[in-house]
């Protein structure tokens, strides 16, 4: 076991990731066999209908669902490393709704369409801000309850300015972007949203990546940690650099969505002996394959309307996370 | 030999001066016992001494000021154990204990022979070896405590300094622990230990340091702690005795 099962783990999480991508790309009204897929997918293919829906509809989107769910997933890792909580996730900590708030208020004020990278700029940088805001008001050392009604108040400031920014919104047509935010989406996107969210959410990912060694030593405390070398007050703001964007970035094309951050660390980290460091990559991979999953799942779904993705991976997660709650008051009683 | 000293350490928490001016050294070969009522700053000035809380004053490692030094040299030389036995996950305690290797390795890399033989030593001496693949946190308090007392060990620091390693143990294990340190000591290294037991710090600790709101009020051998010291400091007085040529004391009642 030890490191050569956190291996074999991600080596097999890469695996289904890489088929159900594939999957993925098969998935939509046209219908096309899975070798039309293949060679659309090479480029090659004598219809040109054929490359166009594969190459510039189903291909951005099912990257774009493993690129946030990837970023979802390691900043749930992350966070629930840096605030030693299992119920730490950028959705319940703040992060993603403050991210949201961002996104809309570069669309209000129409930044986005005077400059492209307003809006991610200032997902981003909502995001910073709201993990910041978390970790000064919760405390280094917070209690789960503290953490949790923290960062509740901190979503519901953020979702309250963004209504309000919807409220007063111009015109249905900014109003309906709006609410994209809200719900979380992969709908209609185009490669430029990939080149647009990518090196964000990969510069967040490196950062985070190196934060795998202080996350372990935390696990013992924060005195224990510095003991051991550890610079913490530097970790803690590389972790919240790190999700800020990788989040920040997601939200940015894909809206909020909730509660992967939560339910795949917690699956994932049995199978690494409880291990921050090793849950990170996992932790990546399976919210890369959640999200793909998930995406799948509301395509396939009938409904009179698409439904929006954020709203199933609440639907689903919620209970999981009520759930876990129960299960932590069993353990402290 | 002197290997850890504190000059004129002053610490200042919220506004609060906690330590006035102290001056304590650790010398190898020597396990020096940091007593005090609570809230006398035991735990600050071992917290000053391992290089995690600015203080005003000195520390130096072998003449050299630890704040100058990078935190993982200052980690492979200084090992800190924590009042408390908090564990956050379910982390087996192989795995916890290994954490103490951390300082020694580069980034990313995996335990290397020495990392290991290190962790078994530690574990086989705190006694902890029989628990491997437990969770932490299915673990009991006592064994908790032992477990992140092997953690501090796999360190292989030449200073241990340890905050009330035995408190939530029982007397078997408390004198197994002590023991261990005294052991430890007497091989070379530098042990600072925080206690509340006057008995067993007088049985164990080749040095007493008695710490009183804030100032170094005793330094020197077991016998400074007579009754005249216990009265000021604890306000209690001690049964002593002589058994096998050894003075024990026990405190026995509260003098106000």
């Amino acid at each position: 076991m030890g490191v050569g099962g956190a291996r074999s783990l991600s080596l097999f999480l890469l695996v289904l990731l890489a088929a159900t991508l594939f999957i993925s790309v098969c998935i939509g009204p046209a219908s096309l066999t899975a070798q039309q897929i293949a060679q659309a997918l090479a480029g090659g293919g004598d219809d040109a209908r054929l490359v166009l829906i594969v190459q510039d509809i189903r291909l951005p989107r099912a990257l774009l669902g493993a690129i946030v769910g990837a970023s979802l997933g390691l900043s749930g890792a992350v966070l629930q490393g840096l605030l030693r909580n299992p119920l730490a996730e950028p959705g319940l900590t703040g992060t993603s709704a403050s991210a949201g708030l961002g996104a809309v208020v570069a669309l209000y004020f129409g930044w986005s369409a005077v400059f492209p990278l307003a809006l991610p700029l200032t997902a981003m940088g909502a995001a910073a801000i709201g993990t910041l805001l978390l970790l000064l008001i919760a405390g280094r050392n917070a209690g789960t309850l503290t953490l949790i009604l923290t960062g509740v108040a901190l979503s519901s400031l953020a979702v309250a300015l963004t209504s309000l920014a919807m409220n007063l919104s111009p015109n249905p047509y900014a109003l309906s972007e709006m609410v994209m935010w809200l719900l979380g989406s992969l709908h209609d996107r185009s490669f430029d949203d990939v080149t647009l969210a990518l090196p964000f959410a990969a510069a967040g990912w490196l950062i985070m990546a190196g934060t795998g060694r202080g996350l372990d030593a935390l696990s013992l405390g924060e005195e224990a940690a510095a003991s051991l070398g550890i610079r913490v007050g530097r970790l803690r703001l590389w972790a919240v650099l790190g999700t800020a964007l990788a989040v920040g970035a997601s939200v940015a094309v894909a809206g909020s969505v909730g509660f992967v951050g939560l339910v795949v660390p917690h699956l994932l980290r049995p199978l690494v002996r409880h291990q921050p460091s090793r849950l990170l990559l996992p932790s990546a991979l399976g919210g890369a394959l959640l999200v793909t999953l998930a995406d799948m799942a509301v395509r396939l779904i009938p409904a009179s309307s698409e439904l929006m993705l954020g709203v199933l991976t609440s639907l689903v997660g919620i209970p999981f996370f009520l759930g876990l709650i129960l299960k932590m008051q069993g353990a402290e009683q | 030999m002197t290997i850890l000293a504190g000059e004129n350490i002053g610490v200042s928490l919220k506004g609060r001066q906690v330590l006035h001016s102290v001056t304590v050294a650790a010398a190898r070969g020597q396990m020096l016992g940091l007593l005090g009522p609570n809230g006398a700053g035991k735990t600050t000035l071992l917290k000053a001494l391992a290089g995690l809380l600015p203080c005003s004053g000195q520390v130096a490692f072998e003449d050299r000021s630890i704040a100058a030094l990078p935190p993982s040299e200052r980690a492979r030389r200084i090992a800190y154990l924590p009042q408390g036995t908090q564990a956050h996950w379910a982390m087996p305690v192989e795995e916890v204990v290994a954490l103490g290797r951390l300082p020694h390795r580069e980034r990313f890399a995996p335990l290397d022979d020495a990392d290991r033989a290190a962790i078994d030593q530690a574990m086989t001496e705190a006694d902890v070896a029989n628990l491997t693949g437990r969770p932490l946190n299915a673990l009991s308090g006592g064994e908790r405590a032992r477990v992140l007392l092997a953690r501090a060990l796999a360190v292989e620091a030449p200073v241990l300094l340890a905050d009330e390693p035995i408190a939530h143990l029982d007397p078997g294990h408390q004198l197994a622990v002590l023991d261990l340190l005294r052991r430890r000591a007497e091989q070379g290294d530098a042990v600072i230990v925080v206690l509340h037991d006057l008995a067993l710090a007088a049985r164990s600790c080749h040095r007493i340091c008695v710490l009183d709101q804030g100032h170094l009020v005793a330094d020197g051998p077991p016998t400074i702690l007579d009754d005249g010291l216990l009265d000021r400091v604890y306000g209690v007085r001690a049964l002593r005795g002589v058994a096998r040529d050894l003075p024990y004391l026990l405190p026995w009642e509260r003098t106000r």
